[in-house]
């Protein structure tokens, strides 16, 4: 209602008007409210262009009031309320304006350009968009709306929008930078390069598309291009430090060394506190110009601005170290960060295992509970400090500690640890299962004569593993991967009196050597490569995607060459059923829990490099399905105890390596920590079924649940967990793995992995059923209680462990391990979850059927399906595969080359020597008859002569006196006659 | 008076025949004798030549004066030598005195 003097609206309850106080009477509300509206917008209209727009919004909100379905006074109302500042109302009259009439194509722009105002920048979008489709010829607002759309990331809502501007206008350069950086953000960077070439074309002073074009350009890899156009982008935007930065690496990449160092300096004219470049200077002025100095400061600037990142440390260590021959400093800038107390503590875990080996080999016979006490105490010692450790890395602190060892060439080997959250995790699952193993094995070796050099062998194996876990470069990792393999051969034949077991040892030993072979070289190759052996470094360096994708694949596969044969996966898992040859606790500790998990560990170790190169990942899942599908195929049908546990840890290997390869880091790892503890379990368990019953094999054992409640309530508890039954451990871990296969779009992997769970199910309560369930086939006994704790124990655990990684919290395993940063969270997915559920219950009432109810005969499957059961009970024949084509082949060599050895080689050495014999004997003769002959023959002479010559001495006077008349005589003769 | 060349010769026969008493002669005393006879030839040949070479020294003479007192203490030492030798072997044939053989 409009006041009659001074023209201002009032609300319609007012009585008087606010700004002059004139009464409001009934006929002025009524009068007032007649005029027409055209006049009333054409005066608003005037106004509006004098310039007056609070008059004219006036007029307008008059007219909007008489008529409210008017759509312009409400559109012009936006305008005025947008020129005096008045966002909000002008937002709120457009959008009115449109209520009323949608085609009004004005008032979409306006609203468009109001809501970017408000950047509320999704709706704008669409507002414009509406506007282009009004007007088709005004092709601003789509472009307006593209560009909108892409601000917000929405790529998939801007491709249509970019489509049909790139077709209305091929010539636009917007249009096409826009369509190239969506090709840029699918990953289709052929496109991208053509259509950003063709904006930059169109318009070369486009520093955005030059931006995105050389980023497409160095995605793809080809150097010169991309450095060419941020070139151009630096030439136009001064001050983009980003662009600049990313030159200079480029340059450094192509090798023109002084071009990148100015880079470098540029971005830290423009941001000095970028300690990456520093970092970047430091590193060309010593590797490429070796200026060691001038590093050294630029190393120790960077450091100062970022005092986390280990690549400076080490770099700055290594020149500190090598080049200015720091050697005396042993805590020096090697060292990163840690509390110095839990450094010693990290330190101190993986050495008094150590201490109890040496003590316990030397003189364990001689220590109280012969050497079993100070072996356990010395676990779990370590089994605290690991949980200190744990506590320490649960509330942020991280520990990365290197001292330098020596130095090989260029190489500098250092011996550190690094204390994060995987290692922390398996910190934890080495020490529990560790402990309780070693608890255990006091009641089940009692009375073995080896008792002391058993715990020697376990304590020097639990040193291996902590130091594999704890170390952080490649050297040190590949002395304790052989450290482990070689505890895992004397304690796998440790029983070596049995011929079965010592082929066992040998078996396990070989085996993991060929892998081995593969892992030294991936270990080398990635060393070579990146001139070190450190973790941070190359991981750093592959990141920043610094080694090219095709040598990341062939070093992956070689790293994960070492976890095929480690951890037993499809071509080398023949070492791992004959392994259960070895005492159970062995057989918890290092082939269900740990050694076998040091693999998977492995692989999680590397994950940057694998989740770098898609055709690693792939050959690790596939690997591990194989495995997984193969090993329950197989467990189905065998008979000792052992071995199905065996075979059961083969496929759960194969799960852990399965969802590590689709990506899936935590799943991999969760599974590993709840697998530890439930198939520790199921081993100790047999271990306790097999002390009591003194019997290994299935068929010969029934109704044991009677007598032995503890080991049939935690081995049941244990196959509820394997099978992944909620709310077991099992069900969580493998929920993430099947998760993760799905995510990742192999199906078939999912598939199989699906498949195995349903298999795992059947195969484990097959043999709940069948050894601790119906009749009784022989007398047992319940194990005593330093074996039965540690049952109980692993059974809350495999209860228990499972519920951190639960995916309704989002501070559980999962941020745990990715360092509370980076990795998406997933809600829970009910499809998978129910999945896997009605899979597993399929299992195990198939399983129940079969073997308790009858339903289903026993022998009907290796009856009907005889061939594919022989197939599985032989074990595909893999082992004899490998013993007539590669183990038979190779003893025929090796006999062959020993006869050569023998005839051509002995016999060679044999024939010089009798050739020189024969020439000596040459020699003597002549030596003895013609040298010594002639000497002799002097002799012979002279002794021929005298004893001629002496006959003229006859001792007879008168014919001395003769000769000498005869002699005088001649004398005369020959003087005076002749 | 007789030619020098009678003496002479007388004097050559009495030495060859000296020279083979020395060289045949089996007892050592004979030896002697036949080494005297020898010094007699010698003295015989000095005198001769001292009467027919005319010179105011009769140095032939005084020279066969020397030679018979040489000869007198030649002799007796030579019947030592044998008398000492026969002490030893107990014979004085001279073919008995062979030790210093070969």
């Amino acid at each position: 209602m409009i006041c009659p003097k001074c023209q201002t609206s009032n609300p319609d309850h007012h009585r008087y008007c606010f700004e002059c106080g004139t009464r409001l009477g009934e006929r002025q509300r009524r009068v007032r409210a007649k005029g027409s509206v055209r006049d009333l917008m054409a005066r608003g209209i005037a106004l509006f262009n004098e310039g007056n727009f609070r008059g004219a919004l006036e007029e307008f909100k008059t007219g909007a009031m008489l008529d409210p379905v008017h759509e312009l006074s409400h559109l012009y109302m936006a305008a005025c309320n947008l020129a005096v500042g008045e966002i909000g109302a002008a937002r709120d009259a457009a959008k009115r304006a449109i209520e009323i009439n949608p085609k009004l194509q004005g008032a979409s722009f306006l609203l468009g350009f109001l809501e970017v105002l408000e950047e509320e920048r999704l709706k704008a979008s669409e507002h414009l968009s509406k506007c282009y489709e009004l007007n088709p010829e005004f092709v601003l607002p789509l472009q307006w709306a593209a560009s909108l759309l892409i601000e917000e990331r929405r790529f998939s809502k801007a491709k249509p929008v970019v489509e049909r501007l790139l077709d209305t206008k091929p010539d636009s350069a917007p249009a096409n930078h826009m369509s190239g950086v969506l090709a840029l953000e699918e990953g289709d960077l052929s496109t991208a390069t053509s259509r950003l070439e063709r904006a930059v074309e169109l318009l070369d002073d486009f520093t955005a598309a030059h931006r995105k074009l050389a980023e497409a350009y160095r995605r793809q890899g080809n150097k010169e291009k991309a450095a060419k156009h941020y070139e151009r982008v630096i030439e136009l935007d001064k001050t983009d430090a980003d662009s600049t930065f990313q030159l200079g690496l480029l340059l450094s990449d192509l090798r023109e060394i002084d071009a990148a160092i100015k880079m470098f300096k540029r971005v830290l004219g423009m941001k000095p506190s970028l300690a990456e470049a520093h970092y970047q200077i430091g590193l060309l002025l010593y590797v490429e110009k070796g200026a060691i100095d001038e590093a050294v400061v630029e190393l120790k600037k960077a450091l100062k601005l970022d005092p986390t990142d280990p690549s400076t440390r080490l770099i700055l260590g290594e020149l500190l170290y090598v080049k200015k021959g720091m050697k005396g400093k042993w805590i020096m800038v090697f060292t990163s960060w840690g509390d110095p107390r839990l450094i010693a503590a990290a330190f101190l875990i993986p050495l008094l295992p150590l201490l109890a080996f040496a003590a316990t080999i030397f003189f364990g016979k001689r220590l109280p509970g012969k050497g079993s006490s100070l072996a356990i105490g010395a676990a779990a010692v370590s089994s605290c400090l690991s949980f200190v450790l744990l506590f320490y890395v649960l509330s942020g602190g991280r520990i990365e500690v290197s001292y330098p060892w020596f130095q090989a060439g260029k190489y500098v080997v250092a011996i550190g640890v690094t204390v994060d959250p995987l290692c922390a995790l398996m910190l934890i699952v080495v020490s529990i299962v560790g402990l309780l193993v070693e608890i255990y094995s006091v009641g089940y070796m009692h009375g073995d004569p080896r008792f002391s050099r058993y715990f020697a062998y376990i304590s020097l194996f639990i040193f291996s593993m902590y130091g594999l876990v704890l170390c952080n470069s490649f050297f040190l990792l590949y002395i304790f991967w052989e450290l482990v393999g070689i505890c895992s051969y004397l304690l796998i034949g440790f029983w070596f009196e049995r011929k079965s077991a010592a082929d066992a040892g040998k078996k396990a030993f070989i085996t993991n050597r060929v892998g081995d072979f593969g892992f030294l070289v991936g270990v080398l190759l990635l060393a070579s490569a990146a001139g070190t052996f450190q973790f941070s470094q190359i991981f750093s360096m592959a990141q920043h995607g610094q080694f090219a994708v095709g040598f990341l694949t062939l070093a992956s596969v070689c790293l994960f060459a070492g976890a095929v044969g480690k951890s037993a996966q499809f071509p080398l898992h023949v070492w791992l059923p004959d392994a259960m040859e070895g005492p159970t606790p062995i057989s918890a500790l290092i082939h269900a829990a740990t050694m076998v998990a040091a693999g998977v560990y492995m692989v999680a170790r590397c994950f940057p490099l694998f989740s770098a190169s898609a055709q690693a990942s792939l050959v690790v899942a596939t690997i591990g399905g194989i495995t997984a599908i193969f090993a329950a195929t197989i467990a189905c049908t065998q008979f000792d105890i052992k071995r199905v546990l065996a075979y059961s840890t083969l496929s759960q290997l194969g799960y852990m390596m399965l969802g590590l390869g689709c990506g899936g880091y935590v799943a991999g790892m969760f599974h590993l920590m709840t697998h530890a503890f439930f198939k520790a379990l199921l081993f100790l368990c047999a271990g306790s079924v097999i002390h009591a019953t003194e019997k290994q094999d299935i068929r010969e054992m029934g109704g044991l649940g009677r007598h032995m409640k503890v080991t049939s309530t935690t081995f049941l508890v244990a196959c509820l967990a394997i099978a992944g039954i909620p709310p077991f451990s099992g069900f969580w871990s493998k929920d993430e793995i099947l998760v993760a296969v799905q995510r990742s779009g192999h199906t078939w992997l999912y598939l199989i992995a699906i498949a195995g769970a349903l298999l795992t199910a059947f195969y484990m309560f097959r043999l709940y059923f069948v050894v601790f369930l119906g009749e009784e086939k022989c007398k047992s006994h319940e194990s005593p209680s330093v074996m039965a704790v540690p049952l109980a124990i692993l059974g809350v655990l495999s209860v228990c462990a499972g519920w951190v990684g639960m995916p309704w919290f989002r501070h559980g395993i999962g941020s745990f391990l990715s360092g509370g940063e980076g990795v998406e969270h997933h809600g829970p997915n009910y499809a998978v979850m129910g999945a896997s559920l009605l899979v597993a219950g399929a299992g195990i009432v198939i399983s129940y059927g079969t073997y308790v109810k009858g339903w289903i005969a026993r022998d009907a499957f290796s009856r009907r399906f005889a061939p594919i059961y022989r197939l599985l009970y032989n074990k595909y024949y893999v082992d004899e595969i490998y013993q007539a084509y590669i183990v038979g082949p190779l003893v025929l060599l090796t006999k062959s080359l020993f006869t050569f050895d023998l005839g051509v080689i002995d016999g060679a050495v044999n024939g010089t020597a009798r050739v020189t014999v024969l020439w000596s004997r040459v020699k003597r003769w002549f030596d003895v008859h013609v040298v010594d002959g002639a000497v002799n023959g002097v002799a012979f002479l002279t002794r021929f002569a005298g004893s001629a010559a002496r006959r003229a001495q006859t001792g007879n006077l008168q014919q001395y006196a003769l000769m000498i008349i005869v002699g005088l005589a001649t004398i005369l003769i020959v003087k005076f006659l002749l | 008076m007789t030619p020098l060349s009678h003496y002479l010769i007388l004097g050559a026969i009495l030495f060859a025949i000296g020279i083979f008493g020395v060289l045949t002669r089996r007892n050592a005393i004979g030896i002697l004798i036949s080494i005297e006879i020898m010094l007699g030839a010698v003295n015989l040949n000095l005198v001769a030549f001292s009467r027919f070479v005319e010179t105011s020294s009769l140095n032939g003479q005084v020279f066969a004066v020397f030679v018979m007192t040489v000869a007198a203490g030649e002799a007796a030492v030579g019947l030592a030598l044998i008398l000492a030798l026969y002490r030893s072997v107990r014979a004085v044939f001279a073919d008995r005195f062979n030790i210093l053989k070969w």
